[in-house]
């Protein structure tokens, strides 16, 4: 099982936690570019910042092996 | 005690008597209020606390803060902050501005500048490592941004790194910015006006020394190629800095200001990163000193025979100088941010506080009789001139000229209308005009409670938020404007505590940055605040809350009909407050204040709890 959590208003977007069972080994960030395509959330992944639940980064090219829960947020605030 | 990342010292210029000095500033002061805006606070607090109330932000006691933070010049990016007592919410804004003066500054020895009193003649301030000198600005008092930018280069054989004013600040307009390379502004705080009651046209820094040590050099360099390469795969933002905003937000996410936020949506497919890109940039990318995100953009717009220069146009100009004044061209949209620019003013409370009118104007609470010209929506030659009129304080440019919260109470006197009758058509919190990111539709990133709860009232870059322990919160904001960075180069707290740790050594925890450090420059801004003074003061049982337009459902787009409840945002503001260990009136309570070591500050909170008629 791999849950996203969200926080600010990309919860009152997506709901506070997308948890997904999947059968194979998925990159962390191309995923959720796929939910936030599938959801019409008008933004890319590198506007965005996705770390473990403690809030530390999640290492590179991780994938839904390597960790089982991410926080995600808006990272672009401003501008 | 050794200080790493910083020198231990600001400047202190006294402009009344001409005298210069050092101060020394104790390793401890950094460590618990970092620098930039929390070092500002602090020294407010200080300095002028005591007697808050009755300090006029534009008299000369006001004390003009510009300083670095401990990560200037190591963390990729560059910006340093402005502030003092705000002439617009009369409280602490730590205006953020990019800047090679905040590189300058750390390579002349110093940490800041500190300036006080008020001169009787123009002057600037002078600073080569060493050689800090107050020099006469005869020549230069009255030019605009780019004149003045191309005088000084005369003056001085070479471009130097600057801060300056122009004519806004130089006739005190209370939404008139610090500027720098023409188009970079410190807008919010209105801190150009500070500038200008103190006759200080610039401050010039030509630093040429090394920066500090850091704690832990290895470290300090891994850790800055590791934060460079995440941050030029920033691809969208790479490309189109901000200006990719004015389609995205306004057609995608229903947030941007449409004819003074009646409608926070449009479908005008030319306000178009990509056309705009196309059609009106002449240099793409520029960046900042050490910045890999390289988000600056130069367009240039001719109209009429005048060209125009400005960066972007950025999201926020294009934005609050384009669709909320209903202009939908963008060359004319470029012409008023570059109008705005050389002229000193920041483009969002001038978007703001024009569209405002405007909308009175619609409306027949104004007419021809007080302007003096037809003022309408995306009326180029009425806004352009209105916009000059603001600058020079001129027949209704006047009135504007004191920010749209101060011109909405202006207009009802003038109109004899109860103040509420025309503050509804105000989109200020504070004093302050909202940053171009509206919370109707909920999908920008601030929430309902963003403005309403901000010690900074309506800036878009210091917006509250829950929880308060994450990147939501304005503890956030105030840490990367204390650490001094610029927030578009910011990435998680993890790793810009790790940074902060190389190079300063100071071990500081997630923990300790939500729970103490982070809340306690928020805390002493909240208190400042409440204090407000000597024209305005913000009871929280009024002023904590949102614009009323705020409260309209959206009356177009795919998100028309959405909206926010006052009920909503208000149990969030007391949510907020709980969690930041602050009263019901938001007023930190006692105990916060002496975990805080703010120990000094309970007797003003008591005053406080007790003018509000607390128990
Ligand atoms: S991201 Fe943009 S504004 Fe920030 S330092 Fe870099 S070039 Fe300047």
């Amino acid at each position: 099982m791999f849950c996203a959590y969200f926080l600010g208003n990309l919860a009152s977007q997506l709901g506070p936690a997308v948890c997904l069972e999947l059968g194979e080994c998925m990159d962390v960030l191309s995923l959720l570019d796929e939910l936030l395509r599938s959801r019409e959330v008008p933004l890319s992944v590198d506007e965005l910042l996705v770390t473990l639940p403690d809030g530390r980064p999640i290492p590179p090219r991780a994938t839904t092996c390597d960790v089982e829960e991410v926080r995600v947020l808006r990272l672009l605030r401003g501008g | 005690m050794q200080v790493y990342g910083l020198w231990g010292k600001v400047l202190d210029v006294d402009l009344s008597t001409g005298r210069v000095s050092e101060e020394r500033i104790h390793p401890i002061t950094y460590r618990t209020f970092l620098g930039g805006r929390g070092l500002a606070t602090y020294v407010l607090w200080r300095e002028l606390g005591r007697k808050w109330r009755s300090v006029d932000p534009l008299g000369p006691e006001n004390i003009l803060a510009i300083l670095t933070g401990p990560l200037t010049g190591y963390y990729p990016g560059i910006k340093l902050v402005v502030s003092g007592k705000s002439p617009q919410s009369c409280g602490v804004v730590g205006s953020a501005i990019s800047s090679h003066v905040a590189y300058s500054i750390k390579a002349a020895g110093y940490d800041g500048i500190l300036i006080r009193g008020a001169s009787r003649d123009s002057v600037y301030v002078y600073v080569r490592d060493d050689l800090v000198e107050i020099r006469d600005a005869s020549r230069l008092w009255g030019l605009r941004g780019l004149e003045f930018v191309k005088s000084l280069r005369r003056e001085l054989g070479r471009d130097a790194p600057s801060l300056y004013i122009g004519p806004a600040g130089e006739n005190l307009v209370r939404t008139a910015a610090v500027m720098a390379r023409w188009f970079h502004a410190a807008g919010y705080g209105g801190y150009g006006a500070v500038m200008g009651s103190k006759k200080l046209k610039a401050v010039v820094v030509e630093g040429s020394g090394p920066l500090p040590p850091v704690a832990r050099r290895e470290e300090f360099l891994k850790l800055r190629y590791e934060v460079m390469d995440r941050v030029a795969a920033r691809a969208t933002f790479r490309m189109w800095g901000t200006t990719s905003g004015l389609w995205r937000v306004g057609y995608e996410t229903s947030s941007e200001p449409v004819r003074n936020w009646v409608e926070e949506w449009h479908s005008r497919e030319d306000f178009n990163h990509v056309v705009i890109e196309r059609k009106y940039w002449i240099k793409n990318p520029w960046a900042d000193w050490g910045c890999p995100l390289a988000c600056m953009k130069v367009s240039r717009a001719v109209i009429d025979g005048a060209t125009y220069y400005t960066d972007g146009p950025d999201y926020e100009m294009g934005a609050y100088l384009g669709s909320n004044l209903g202009v939908f061209e963008v060359d004319k949209a470029i012409a008023l941010s570059a109008l705005a620019d050389d002229l000193g003013l920041c483009g969002i409370q001038t978007g703001n506080a024009v569209g405002f009118a405007v909308e009175l104007y619609e409306r027949g609470v104004i007419t021809r009789d007080d302007v003096g010209y037809d003022l309408r929506w995306g009326d180029f030659n009425g806004l352009r001139k209105l916009v000059e009129d603001v600058a020079y304080r001129r027949g209704f440019g006047n009135v504007l000229a004191e920010g749209t919260y101060r011109a909405a109470i202006e207009v009802a006197r003038m109109k004899g209308l109860p103040p509420e009758e025309v503050l509804k058509y105000a989109v200020q919190v504070k004093g302050v005009g909202v940053g171009a990111h509206g919370i109707r539709s909920r999908r920008d990133y601030p929430q309902p409670v963003a403005y309403a709860a901000s010690v900074q009232g309506g800036d878009h870059t210091s917006v509250a938020g829950l929880p308060v322990n994450s990147e939501e919160s304005e503890v956030w904001s105030a840490f990367l404007d204390s650490a001094v960075v610029c927030s578009f180069t910011s990435v998680e707290e993890d790793t810009m505590l790790k940074f902060l740790d190389a190079v300063t050594g100071w071990g500081i925890t997630r923990e300790e940055l939500y729970g103490t450090v982070g809340l306690r420059i928020l805390s002493l801004q909240r208190i400042l605040l409440l204090l407000g003074g000597p024209d305005v003061r913000w009871d929280p049982r009024v002023h904590d809350d949102n614009p009323p337009r705020f409260y309209e459902p959206l009356p177009s787009g795919p998100y028309a009909g959405s909206t926010v409840s006052r009920d909503e945002v208000l149990k969030s503001v007391a949510e907020y407050y709980k969690q930041l260990g602050w009263d019901e009136y938001g007023v930190p309570t006692e105990e916060t204040l002496k975990k805080l070591g703010l120990y000094d500050a309970v007797e003003t909170v008591r005053a406080l709890r007790r003018e509000l008629g607390a128990s």
